[in-house]
């Protein structure tokens, strides 16, 4: 027979499960900080990338095309290939790091391809605004902040980043055939 | 002399345990979001980011601003009533 236990509970002074419950609290803070900044790293890095991705995308908005519609789809595939999955569909590449938002181009969302918001051709001082723009919203908590349902703002924790690349646009084709045949073959060295 | 009880049965305990462990982060997360919603801490935090970030992010100038906000000011290349300007140059 072995020796018999007696265990005396005293609820009122006991410490026991004090530790478990300071750290499941304190976790949440230690935790929250910790991904914050991770997350911050992603979203530095991504920033940085799609200043790439919009320049790459002005380029192949300035090269001449045949028409002016055949520059935008080519920018906005450079920039679908870039920053969304590309040949596979138009969803965010990482949308646990950014997702593109609003934007003029319903299929590459976040993308604005052409004039920008001050764009006046007629203007010496604003005809340079063409080129491209890409929006982003990115998470900066890891941890839900604000009521569900609310608009993403900087209150609920959401960063939305703006990149621009104003390149300007090279005629196309057919504005040059329209130009030069105004000229009616006074000058002409060809499209 | 063997004592069997079923007060000192522990069947159960660490579920028990794990229920209320939950139930008080719970309550602590969400103490902790009212607090932070009242406080505008998000805001807080997030504001560098969101502002001065955001605006060398877009315009390479923590000051500037576009035709977005309004009437462009320190903008690198916009400028109102002059010349454009093609790089950032002091003035």
């Amino acid at each position: 027979m072995g020796s018999q236990k007696i265990k005396i509970f005293t609820r009122g002074t006991s410490e026991s499960g004090q530790s478990l419950i300071e750290f499941a609290l304190s976790i949440l803070l230690v935790f929250g900080m910790l991904f914050f900044f991770i997350q911050l790293a992603f979203i530095l890095s991504w920033g940085n990338y799609v200043q790439y991705a919009t320049f790459m995308s002005a380029r192949a908005y300035l090269s001449a095309g045949t028409t002016r519609t055949d520059q935008e789809a080519r920018a906005l595939e450079v920039l679908s290939r870039m920053v969304k999955q590309g040949v596979i569909s138009n969803a965010d590449r990482f949308p646990s790091i950014a997702v593109g938002e609003g934007g003029d181009d319903p299929t590459v969302k976040g993308a604005s391809v052409g004039g920008g918001p001050g764009f006046n051709p007629d203007s010496y001082d604003l005809s340079w605004m063409q080129g491209v723009r890409y929006t982003f919203r990115s998470r900066l908590f890891v941890l839900p902040i604000g009521k569900p349902g609310k608009v993403p703002a900087a209150s609920t924790g959401q960063a939305v980043l703006t990149s621009e690349s104003w390149l300007g646009r090279d005629p196309a084709y057919r504005d040059c055939l329209s130009v030069m045949q105004q000229l009616k073959g006074q000058i002409d060295n060809g499209c | 002399m063997e004592l069997k009880s079923t007060l000192v049965s522990e069947s159960g305990q660490a579920v028990t345990e794990y229920v209320l462990i939950l139930g008080i982060i719970v309550l602590f997360y969400g103490g902790l979001m009212t607090v932070i919603e009242k406080m505008n801490l998000a805001e807080r935090l997030a504001a560098p980011i969101v502002g001065s970030y955001a605006r060398t992010y877009k315009y390479g100038n923590p000051t500037a601003k576009g035709f977005d906000e309004g009437t462009p000011e320190n903008h690198p290349r916009a400028v109102i009533g002059g010349k454009v300007r093609l790089f950032i140059n002091p003035r």
